[in-house]
């Protein structure tokens, strides 16, 4: 179910770059129909507690039959840097590319030690699957062959 | 309350399969030739992961019912008539940016800086670029100070790299990519990227766009050029004039 090794390094490479490109769209772009309604987004709490966010392709992916990496894979958040305000205290936790998309978190893997979403406002909140496929390094697989 | 997903044209039904954020039920409204996919809500939607992805899910899915306008994550209005009174407002601006999207889908582009090394201060050249490795080898006797002096030079190096390749690099790609997209949005960059770019591209030529985007990747070792997508065009949305005042 994979490319060549060659995308599958591409395909590592460029997911953590997917959560910062998803998270640019959801708070920072779209349209804005109500100022005052917009949620605090801009707000610093959530923009932080979004950066937290450890996000997977693997559903879109899967939908699109683009070839998946495996559950293995670390994202690593330091790609938050960007953003981040703390990104570091994130680099070490993987993430569990398989995780439900409905959110639900599964402690066990990266090294959260156990923390759940509902403890998000302390800790990192944990996969859920978002939806971006890595056409860089699946592209050919595009309604094609 | 309501949480509105995306502006689209009017649609005979909501996207099927998919609920909206806390599992409520999708609806849709239409005000003439504007319209909204959205659904009840009780407050602001909590920042997760699940919400995030429910609102990305939601878009996709009106995606494929027809061109759409994304919401920035987290938009709601009063009710019904304040979403169909904002919509009159702007329903030009609407309507012509739901043209410009049709068939398209935004595919963002960035070029990696190889190392994050934001020294600017590289005063002294370095000799020998060549192994880095083995330098730090020979400083790396538990001494602190020369270790750290040798990966100061290594960023340093790195860092008087950089700029003579990005000016180019980055100008070279975001215009090549624009020639397969209908429109295209540079950004200030942040963080590992040294260009940042969003391009609304046509369905159908995506592969085109794709295959684009990995030439310039292969011809590049020094730079990687990533792209991801597709999304939902939240980058080449209108900005809405928002009627007098926009209180609840």
């Amino acid at each position: 179910m994979s490319g060549s090794a060659g995308a599958m390094s591409e395909v590592a490479g460029s997911r953590d770059v997917t959560v910062v490109e998803l998270l640019d769209r959801l708070l920072d772009k779209g349209v804005v129909l109500a100022g005052d309604l917009t949620i605090s987004v801009a707000g610093i709490d959530l923009i932080e507690l979004s950066l937290r966010v450890l996000v997977s392709s693997t559903e879109a992916a899967k939908r699109s039959g683009v070839p998946v990496p495996s559950a293995t894979d670390a994202l690593s958040t330091d790609a938050l840097g960007s953003r981040a305000v703390d990104a570091h205290a994130l680099d070490a936790h993987a993430l569990d590319a398989h995780a439900p998309h409905s959110g639900a978190a599964d402690p066990d893997h990266g090294d959260a030690g156990g923390r759940s979403p509902g403890e998000a406002t302390s800790g990192p909140l944990e996969s859920g699957a978002l939806g971006a496929e890595m056409l860089g390094s699946s592209g050919d697989r595009e309604e094609g062959e | 309350m309501i949480y509105v997903y995306a502006l689209t044209e009017p649609l005979d039904a909501p996207p099927a399969g998919v609920a909206g954020l806390g599992d409520a039920a999708l609806e849709t409204m239409a005000e003439e030739d504007v319209g909204a996919v959205f659904s009840a809500c009780t407050g602001a939607p909590a920042p997760r992961p699940d919400s995030l992805w429910r609102h990305e899910a939601v878009t996709e899915a009106v995606m494929e019912l027809g061109a759409a306008l994304p919401t920035r994550f987290g938009t709601m209005v009063a009710d019904v008539p304040r979403l169909r009174a904002v919509l009159a407002h702007n329903r030009l601006a609407v309507r012509s940016a739901l043209e410009h999207v049709r068939g398209c889908v935004e595919v963002g582009i960035r070029v990696l800086s190889e190392q994050r090394a934001n020294r600017p201060e590289a005063p002294e050249p370095v000799p020998a670029p060549g192994e880095p490795g083995a330098h730090a080898r020979d400083g790396a006797r538990r001494d602190g100070a020369g270790r750290a002096y040798l990966l100061r030079r290594l960023a340093e190096e790195r860092g008087r790299r950089a700029p003579q390749h990005d000016g180019a690099v980055v100008d070279d790609v975001y215009t090549s990519l624009t020639r397969h997209a209908r429109d295209a949005a540079r950004q200030p960059s942040r963080g590992r990227g040294v260009l940042t770019a969003a391009y609304l591209v046509e369905r159908h030529h995506l592969d085109r766009f794709v295959a684009a985007v990995r030439r310039l990747d292969a011809e590049r070792a020094e730079r990687q050029v990533v792209c991801t997508g597709p999304w939902p065009p939240y980058t080449f949305v209108p900005t809405l004039e928002l009627e007098g005042s926009p209180g609840a």
